[in-house]
């Protein structure tokens, strides 16, 4: 094919005798792809901004609360609250990123590329979902980090002081996990209906923006406010918080076991849904 | 995973085949074919049951009666293994504009299991291949139809199929891009050594490039041969004159000859030389001018175009 000036040698197509790998490897691949389109890598600078701005944010808050906590010795927002606080950042990070996974795919119609290789619509779906979790958890952790590395650094107690942070910086982490998972798996079967971005990313905030004054105000109307206050995705990650990890932001009592199963049943539900629009993709 | 030598299998194999769509389109009915190694054309209007077909043998939908094989394979049980040696370039857009070539069609070699270093290599070969050099670090949305049909192509052909199933690969080019994608098909098929079943619903078109032919109308099988034995008869001389050409067709049918009239021209079916000679005779007898007399590459449309001389044609003379 080399042109006449050319030095390019077409030695002619050639054969692949290598190894082939299987689903588990694509599985992979198409996660590590998928964290790499979610934070904009390897794409122009528009689509690095916002991911990169959300994360930077939340990095700053914590960097905030380290600095001030450990220049007046005030314990202004512990981890796990650090967390819940941010959560309204993952929402707007989700709200972002699943449409870019997902909703991209299906407008552009590569789904059918997709289902002729040896990957399922399930191992597909679920390496989006992991890909997304994994996106919001890399945005919420880092403001753990900085927490703790500037708290056990500064610490006036010794080793007992950095042991301390280390079981507090364990708990946030244990929120970051608990709040990446819930909320991306509620977040992608939304994203996933609509193969316009704008449509997917209202949908996502729909979910969580419009949930949150209605179990306000349900609350408000109730004996037990823990129980209509579960309407709220928000509400329901945080009391999971407050049973399990300490949070005190949402205080829900008695209600934490029943935060806990009805948060497990929503985020199997939702798994479940996405699993199932995958497979009605039409190829 | 052993890969199987394509020389010894069938492509396509099946038996009865049947889909019907949830709303109850028969798409195919009692379809059994075996589709032999080659450049195969797969022929039928839009709507006929091609890329029905080609779904069922990707393992992508199932039957709702009789069976199919692919590479001696069930597509619906040994999935990955069908998968992983089918190359598949859907007929519509499928393409993320924000990629660039290069790197979409790297992803989709990796998708299709080549170990991440492999994957850059073969795309940017596959890509040299199908003919983009520099463009392929361009993002997809700004090329052109063609470009993109190459890209597709490039996707389908990354991983080193046994099997290209290319639905309608020439849809949206100009002739001239038509002309360029049916030769790249063609060099796949036998340059490259990879069997192709190539969907369209112009036969004229992919006729040239294909090795054999399957036909399929309304999801039935219409016919399916090797090209070679298709046209097996040495074929058709096209006469036109400018007047009495009915009287001319009497006189060669008189003398043995099996002559169909088609727009102006009379197309004769052409045995040895002495045709010419028929024919020859014939125009000088009538005195009318001969405008036209030459051997016409047999097109395979004549052959469908009418079921019962198709037929005739192809089992030698009635």
């Amino acid at each position: 094919m080399a042109g006449p000036e050319g030095v390019i040698h077409d030695i002619g197509y050639q054969r692949y005798q290598g190894h082939r790998l299987g689903r588990r490897y694509a599985m992979w691949s198409l996660y590590v792809h998928s964290l790499r389109t979610a934070f904009g890598l390897g794409r122009g600078f528009k689509a690095k901004v916002l991911p990169w701005t959300l994360t930077a944010a939340s990095g700053i808050a914590g960097l905030v609360i380290m600095i001030v906590s450990t220049q007046t010795g005030l314990q202004l927002v512990g981890y796990v609250d650090l967390v819940g606080n941010l959560t309204y950042v993952a929402i707007i990070l989700l709200a972002v990123v699943a449409p870019e996974l997902v909703s991209r795919d299906i407008g552009n119609s590569v789904m059918p590329l997709y289902l002729a290789r040896p990957l399922s619509s399930a191992d597909y779906a679920l390496s989006k979902l992991a890909a997304l979790i994994s996106s919001v958890a890399l945005a919420l952790g880092p403001a753990m980090v900085i927490m703790f590395a500037g708290n056990a650094f500064s610490t006036k107690t010794g080793m007992t002081g950095v042991l301390d942070h280390a079981g507090q910086f364990g708990q946030g982490m244990a929120a970051v996990a608990i709040h990446s998972v819930v909320l991306a798996a509620l977040a992608l079967p939304l994203a996933s209906l609509s193969g316009r971005r704008i449509f997917a990313s209202t949908l996502v905030l729909a979910l969580f923006l419009i949930t949150a004054p209605i179990a306000e105000g349900l609350a408000e109307l109730s004996r037990t406010p823990e129980l209509p206050g579960m309407i709220s995705p928000t509400n329901l990650v945080q009391g999971v918080d407050n049973w399990l990890l300490g949070g005190a932001n949402h205080a829900v009592g008695v209600w934490g076991p029943m935060h806990g199963v009805v948060t497990l049943f929503v985020t199997c539900a939702a798994v479940g849904l996405l699993l199932l629009r995958y497979r009605k993709v039409s190829v | 995973m052993v890969r199987r030598s394509v020389h010894d299998v069938t492509l396509i194999e099946s038996e009865s085949l049947e889909k019907r769509y949830g709303g109850g389109t028969l798409a195919l009915a009692d379809l059994t074919v075996s589709i032999e190694p080659g450049v195969v054309g797969l022929v039928g209007a839009n709507g006929a049951g091609k890329s029905t077909l080609i779904k069922l043998a990707l393992g992508l939908i199932a039957p709702t009666a009789g069976r199919i094989r692919v590479l001696g394979l069930d597509p619906l049980t040994d999935v990955e293994q069908v998968r992983s040696q089918v190359g598949y370039m859907p007929e519509h857009d499928c393409l993320p504009p924000d990629m660039t070539a290069a790197e979409f069609v790297t992803h989709m070699g990796r998708m299709s299991g080549l170990p991440a270093a492999t994957a850059r290599e073969r795309a940017s070969e596959t890509l040299r291949h199908v003919g983009l050099y520099e463009e392929r670090y361009r993002a997809i949305g700004g090329y052109s139809t063609g470009m993109k049909q190459r890209v597709k192509l490039a996707q389908a052909l990354v991983h080193d199929p046994e099997l290209l199933l290319l639905d309608e690969p020439t849809n949206g080019l100009d002739p001239e891009g038509r002309q360029a994608m049916l030769g790249l098909v063609q060099r796949i098929g036998t340059e490259f050594g990879i069997s192709v079943v190539v969907c369209s619903h112009l036969l004229g078109e992919i006729e040239r490039i294909c090795t054999s032919l399957v036909a399929i109308e309304g999801g039935r099988l219409l016919r399916s041969d090797s090209l070679s034995a298709m046209t097996q008869q040495s074929g058709v001389l096209a006469v036109e004159v400018d007047e009495r050409a009915d009287e001319l067709v009497a006189r060669l049918t008189a003398a043995g000859l099996d002559v169909r009239v088609q727009g102006r021209e009379l197309l004769v079916r052409f045995d040895d030389d002495l045709t010419y000679d028929v024919i020859r005779d014939a125009v000088v007898d009538l005195d009318v001018s001969l405008h036209r007399l030459e051997q016409r590459r047999h097109q395979v449309a004549d052959l469908f175009r009418d079921p019962a001389p198709g037929s005739e044609v192809s089992h030698g003379r009635s």
